[in-house]
């Protein structure tokens, strides 16, 4: 065990247990497989650690490069999202009368139950 | 475009969207302006499938009711859109095996339909349908819409291929395509106000 850590344990791990110590002080071992940690690989940390929060950061960004596709896809994906909402206003007035004309159209068609499954 | 191997782009801009889409839906030969191919006006025929393609196809409607079990509706006006990704359908079988149609239904005749309701139903303002003008002469009198809250899965070889039962009937033209598309994407992006 690296005598860096001899008191303290990253919890990165759900797999935890507590052991007892001579100082009376509880330790977390990061398993109970291995006592030994294992490191982060270098230059990953959560992002919350490394910069300050902008609410733009996705997770690729931090942990692939600074450049991932998916933030402009998601950022042009919203971009045609405002463009379409602009575009075309849903009108509640027109809703319920195409609404009306399909359930009339609708409510004389039969239906036909398939095989059933017993039970639940 | 579908059928010649050139890739629409995949993000447009915004201001040509919207004025693409305001366009179309206010023109009054909205059906002339629908469809860059119909089958009962082309010697062309297409042997492919894709999105917004509107087909025929003799099958009901399949769905789950109130006790959660597998039921039909019949479907006589027997037409459908086709909802799913084109490039989807473009993989193979084996890779893809699905993608989704709606049901196109007839809201009445043309010449019983008000001038108020018609004018409804060109504006695209409802988030749950989309309104299909008449893709062959023989559905000339009656107004149509696709109703989006019934997505079907279906077989890719139900639609083309050896033995396909389904037919294409026209396709869209690129600005009813971009219509169809943003239409698609407004219904799925509605907040429902739970988070407000």
């Amino acid at each position: 065990m690296p005598s860096d850590f001899s008191s303290m344990f990253l919890t990165l791990s759900v797999e935890t247990a507590p052991m007892q110590t001579s100082s009376h002080r509880t330790e977390l071992q990061y398993s109970q497989i291995s006592p030994v940690e294992t490191r982060l690989p270098a230059g990953v940390a959560p992002a919350a650690l490394l910069d300050a929060g902008t609410g733009e950061l996705v997770v690729g960004d931090s942990l692939l490069s600074r450049t991932s596709e998916l933030h402009p896809l998601v950022a042009g994906s919203l971009e045609y999202i405002r463009a379409v909402a602009s575009a075309l206003p849903i009108d509640e007035q027109d809703e319920r009368i195409v609404d009306a004309l399909l359930a009339k159209r609708q409510q004389s068609f039969a239906i036909k139950p398939l095989r059933r499954r017993e039970g639940r | 475009m579908p059928g010649s191997g050139e890739r629409w782009p995949p993000v447009y801009d915004a201001d040509d969207l919207q004025a693409q889409i305001k366009q179309l839906s206010r023109r009054p030969d909205l059906g002339d302006a629908f469809y860059e191919w119909r089958r009962d006006r082309s010697q062309q025929v297409i042997a492919d499938v894709c999105q917004g393609d509107v087909i025929e196809l003799m099958s009901e409607v399949p769905l789950l009711v109130a006790d959660g079990q597998p039921s039909t509706m019949e479907h006589p006006d027997v037409a459908w859109l086709v909802i799913g990704n084109t490039c989807d359908i473009e993989r193979v079988i084996t890779d893809v095996r699905w993608t989704q149609i709606v049901p196109i239904y007839a809201l009445g005749r043309r010449d019983e339909i008000s001038a108020n309701s018609m004018a409804a139903i060109q504006r695209y303002t409802q988030s749950r349908t989309f309104h299909v003008p008449e893709w062959s002469a023989v559905r000339r009198s009656q107004v149509y819409t696709a109703d989006l809250l019934r997505p079907v899965t279906v077989d890719k070889r139900a639609l083309h291929g050896p033995g396909a039962p389904a037919i294409v009937q026209a396709r869209l033209s690129r600005a009813a395509w971009i219509l169809l598309n943003a239409c698609l994407v407004r219904f799925l992006a509605r907040d429902d106000g739970r988070y407000a």
